[in-house]
């Protein structure tokens, strides 16, 4: 399993204890995951919370400096030069393990109560570490570099500059990501006594006052302060230790957390996350609609989302694994993220497996029949995968298994299936057809080589242009009648006036003999389509109360 | 031309010489094979010839035609541990004249010209960790050469290479002797590349080393030497030699 995987499995997997315990105390100090990010959301906006964010980052941020500053410069010269260590490991080993912190009151008393002392003691813990692994790193420089520099007439300056600091770096960045932990853990504790301002104040402060959805705020503050630590000493490395990181070819670099936010993008690519676009406005417009009969909670919306993008994710990963084989033929599709190996068949399949699971966990939190019926509604967006391998009605099944989407809300919503939004489903299920239609266009030949089913491969491009814009009209249809069927207004029948030129708009960007435009017809004018649906039917919602 | 008068090594807190009475000359343009059981000094040798380590006694001198200055009169070329793994393939290469303030025009040009020589255009931009074996060494030999010395001193250069790649690269370092006449010293423990790339063949005793026996090899830079017989004739007498020696 690669790293990327192994994180969302460990934040999952933290989430749900977390969720668990909080349900099990039921104690105010520890409230469940979404309160506690409800209130950090909410915090990020009080210029309250980013002055204390800020007096820590300042704290922390000077001390690493200094840490690194001190601490790596004084390595190089006593790895270097036998006589410095000599006289200073002694001194520097037998103090090593004395805990710095202890001394904490000293140097309070001795610079006073300011920041000095506090962004001292950090320095020094973390210094003494960054110390003691840049020595051992040039202690452990092979001397057949030393020899081949001195033979090239290099000096003992250029020595250093040239061989040790390259050769010493990366074990001071790894000392150096090792100390940001430890830094953030000792300026949780200086910042917790004699000051009224950091992200330690603000949560022994909330402490005090029994305030737990405050504290937990303070708590993601700090923890948020830690990984931008790290992810910028990840980049620092990348940077200056680049030859670290290059691919040799027979071995990929080691994984390392600053990797996260690029794998999330690699997995965000591989299920096209961008495209969520299209069908999440429906789903949200199911939302509005059902808020008319139905009460609905933001937690409730919040798990609509989760079980939405996550049985979505499920889906196009598994797509993407089933057609690994043929992606990899297709010159369009064959730079996709298994087929160009950038993931492994195994990673996906982890992804689809974590993916369902949330997707499971998020309708059971909607409700018992959620549960129930997730199981088949997950086995009819695989199912799809397989559809292109014995009929050209694919592209129908694309928009009906889409289309379970803001079914799916319905339900959850009112815990039954009522005919109107049947309309918005048939909407949607036509419009995602039919642009699934043009796009198959692409692979018309490929199609026909390999034996697949779709529409241009069994009547051609023209035929097929024809379908889509007689689908695209069954969409116009059905929006124009959920006006009658849901009572709405001016503003909505204006929006799906604009849609309808927008259809047009499309198919006019795109000709059998020129699919050139193709992606842009797709990507802007089908965004813009769905959220103007969604626009228009809030506007609606507000414009009637 | 580098002469070598009755070198002795004696490293302190050892019993016993390292090297003991070496003496040898190599003309300019000339090239020699060094040979001998493990720890007989090829290496120490090689180092006391680069100015790395002193002599206990006797000494060296290098006389070059062009260059007067000490440093830099030679350039290694290591078996391992040569290149640094931190610098590009460039600026392995440039390293030398860098070193030498050679001004950064000069610098560009001369890297470009040895690795069109070398056969390595385009990989300039890469670290050492993205090349084949054969790819690093050639860039070792070409970062020895940047610097235009007058004699080059190579530490079992081939020895962790394939077969075949070290049989094209010791075809491309003995081409190009031909072609520039640049002097070598080449330490090895394969007589048969002891005797294709060397014009004579110094065959050591171990320890201490002792120059045992010389071989003469004036054929060796004939065309297709592998296949000539005085190829396997030289090979003879060097294997003769070191029988004897060990």
């Amino acid at each position: 399993m690669n790293a990327g995987l192994r994180y969302s499995l460990s934040v999952f997997g933290l989430l749900i204890l977390w969720k668990l315990a909080a349900e099990r105390a039921a104690l105010d100090m520890l409230p469940p995951p979404e309160i506690a990010f409800a209130e950090f959301g909410h915090a990020v906006k009080s210029p309250r919370f980013w002055s204390h964010f800020l007096a820590s980052s300042f704290r922390v941020i000077c001390a690493m400096s200094a840490a690194w500053l001190i601490g790596f410069p004084v390595g190089i010269l006593i790895g270097y030069y036998r006589l410095l260590d000599q006289f200073l490991s002694p001194v520097i080993f037998l103090t090593y393990p004395i805990p710095k912190i202890v001394l904490l009151p000293v140097f309070l008393v001795v610079f006073g109560l300011g920041d000095f002392s506090r962004i001292f003691i950090i320095a020094l813990i973390i210094g003494y570490q960054i110390l003691v692994a840049t020595r051992d790193s040039v202690l452990q420089v092979n001397s057949r570099y030393l020899d081949a520099f001195r033979s090239m007439g290099g000096g003992p300056i250029e020595t250093i500059t040239h061989v040790l600091i390259p050769a010493a770096l990366p074990q001071g960045f790894t000392a150096l990501r090792i100390g940001a932990g430890t830094a953030v853990a000792v300026l949780f504790f200086v910042e917790s006594f004699a000051t009224e301002s950091g992200l330690g104040f603000f949560i022994m402060d909330s402490w005090g006052r029994f305030d737990g959805g405050r504290m937990f705020v303070g708590i993601m503050g700090m923890s948020l302060l830690g990984v931008l630590l790290v992810e910028v000493i990840d980049y620092l490395e990348r940077t200056f230790c680049a030859w670290k990181f290059v691919e040799t070819g027979r071995q990929k670099p080691a994984a390392k957390p600053g990797i996260l936010l690029q794998k999330i993008g690699t997995y965000g690519h591989m299920i096209k996350f961008s495209h969520t676009v299209f069908a999440l406005p429906f789903a949200l417009a199911a939302v509005i609609l059902a808020n008319r009969h139905y009460p609905i909670t933001g937690l409730q919306i919040v798990w609509i989302l989760t079980a939405m993008v996550a049985a979505r994710s499920a889906a196009m990963g598994f797509n993407r694994i089933v057609d690994a084989r043929i992606d990899a033929q297709n010159p369009r599709t064959s730079d996709r993220e298994i087929p160009a190996g950038r993931l492994s068949q195994k990673s996906a399949a982890w992804f689809v497996l974590i993916s369902a699971v949330l997707f499971f966990f998020s309708a059971g939190m909607l409700s018992r029949l959620c549960l129930i019926l997730s199981v088949p509604v997950l086995g009819i967006l695989f199912l799809y995968s397989y559809t292109k391998r014995f009929t050209a009605l694919s592209h129908v099944y694309l928009g009906f298994s889409i289309s379970m989407a803001p079914l799916g809300v319905w339900v959850a919503v009112s815990g039954q299936i009522d005919w109107p939004i049947l309309l918005l489903c048939l909407a949607l299920l036509t419009y995602i057809a039919g642009f699934d239609i043009l796009y198959a266009c692409q692979d018309l030949d490929f199609d026909r080589s390999e034996g697949l089913f779709s529409i241009p491969a069994r009547l051609g491009a023209s035929a097929a242009f024809h379908m889509a814009s007689l689908l695209h009209l069954v969409t116009f249809v059905c929006l124009f009648f959920m006006h009658l069927v849901f009572d709405m207004g001016p503003v909505y029948l204006f929006t799906v006036l604009i849609i309808g030129v927008l259809l047009i708009v499309e198919h006019r960007m795109v000709r059998p003999d020129d699919l050139s435009s193709i992606q842009a017809a797709f990507f802007h004018v089908n965004s813009a389509i769905s959220v103007l649906l969604f626009l228009g039917i809030l506007g609606n919602e507000f414009m009637q109360r | 031309m580098i002469s070598v008068q009755s070198i002795c090594k004696t490293f302190s807190g050892q019993d016993g010489p390292v090297l003991e009475n070496i003496t040898f000359q190599i003309d300019d343009g000339q090239t020699l094979s060094i040979i001998g059981p493990s720890g007989c000094g090829k290496t120490t040798l090689l180092y006391i010839l680069a100015g790395l380590i002193q002599p206990t006694s006797g000494q060296t001198t290098m006389t070059g035609p062009v260059h007067v200055n000490k440093i830099g009169q030679s350039a290694f070329v290591l078996q391992d541990f040569g290149l640094f793994p931190w610098k590009t393939v460039t600026q392995n290469i440039e390293l030398g004249l860098k070193l030498k303030r050679v001004p950064p025009a000069i610098r560009k040009e001369t890297v470009n010209r040895l690795l069109t020589d070398m056969g390595l255009p385009g990989m300039g931009a890469r670290y050492p960790s993205q090349l084949s074996g054969g790819q690093k060494q050639r860039v070792a030999i070409a970062r020895a050469l940047a610097t235009d010395p007058d004699i080059l001193l190579m530490d079992e250069p081939f020895s962790s290479l394939d077969a075949m790649t070290r049989e094209h690269l010791q075809n491309l370092m003995r081409d190009m002797w031909i072609k520039n006449r640049i002097s070598y010293l080449i330490v090895t423990h394969s007589v048969e590349e002891a005797v294709f790339m060397g014009r004579r063949i110094l065959i050591l005793t171990g320890r201490p080393g002792r120059i045992n026996a010389v071989v003469d090899n004036p054929n060796f830079a004939a065309p297709d030497f592998r296949l000539q017989p005085e190829f396997f004739e030289s090979q003879k007498q060097v294997r003769l030699a070191l029988e004897k020696s060990v």
